[in-house]
């Protein structure tokens, strides 16, 4: 086994030795943004293509990607990483380069809660 | 080599870039919502690493030709010529020209203060009247 190292390659397929796969279904599979955030504090414990967050009232924030999406029907999930009896978090567009994250308590009240989001979809 | 789309940058740049906290926060008020409380923007950190780095993010320029670029049109910052390195406090106004809408930060004319930077020991950790955060005058 050899090592091959450059600094970029320009590559359209991929192949195992069995199946080719174009590298374009790669990238347009991979998630375009991501984040987990401790709600508390508002820190953003670790992301990807997210340039801020809005801590805009208890249990909602809004995020912004630093790119912008191509449209709004890209899939946009959130996860809820605090309360286990809590309703799930509800995630929507509010444009193509930004989402809002609503996290409630089990009494369906706007409730503080740590959260994960990511999008996969078309860039602009 | 050409600097490509933007996300391909941010990819590259997380894989050698350690992350950078801010000690920044941005507290604003919506002028066209009065009855709402103080939002409070959290820099990314490693939009953060990105902008101390250099040679990664574009213009500010583009992002706000953008806005009036309706959507599904190809956009103008993701293959712009990226800018140097900035300081926190450049990174910090280029987050709020970028990520606060104009009508916060360019626009308004009234006489009450509706954005402020401030270090991030100011942001109260009581969140229990959250929603009654208002900007001190």
């Amino acid at each position: 086994m050899s090592t091959l190292e450059v600094s970029t390659a320009k590559v359209t397929n991929l192949n195992d030795g069995t199946t080719t796969l174009a590298t374009t279904f790669v990238t347009n599979g991979s998630a375009k943004a991501w984040l987990k955030v401790t709600k508390a504090s508002d820190t953003i414990n670790d992301s990807f293509s997210v340039t801020s967050i809005t801590d805009v009232a208890t249990g909602k924030t809004t995020v912004t990607s630093a790119i912008t999406f191509g449209n709004q029907n890209g899939s946009l999930l959130g996860t809820n990483n605090q309360g286990s009896t809590d309703l799930g978090v509800y995630v929507n567009w509010s444009s193509t380069t930004t989402w809002v994250v609503y996290t409630k308590d089990s009494g369906e009240t706007f409730t503080d809660r740590d959260f994960s989001s990511v999008i996969h979809g078309d860039l602009a | 080599m050409t600097h490509g789309h933007l996300w391909d940058r941010l990819a590259e740049a997380k894989t050698r870039l350690d992350p950078v906290q801010s000690k920044y926060r941005v507290l604003f008020e919506d002028p066209a919502t009065p009855d709402e409380p103080a939002k409070v923007l959290v820099p990314d950190p490693n939009f953060m690493a990105a902008a101390l780095e250099g040679d990664i993010l574009p213009p500010i320029e583009t992002y706000q030709r953008d806005r009036s670029v309706p959507d599904g049109q190809p956009k103008e910052h993701p293959y712009a010529e990226p800018i140097g390195a900035m300081t926190e406090e450049e990174a910090i106004e280029y987050l709020v020209q970028k990520d606060i809408d104009p009508s916060v930060w360019r626009d308004y004319k009234g006489n009450r203060t509706i954005l402020k930077i401030v270090p991030v020991e100011m942001i109260p950790s009581d969140r229990s009247f959250r929603n009654a955060w208002r900007i001190v005058q």
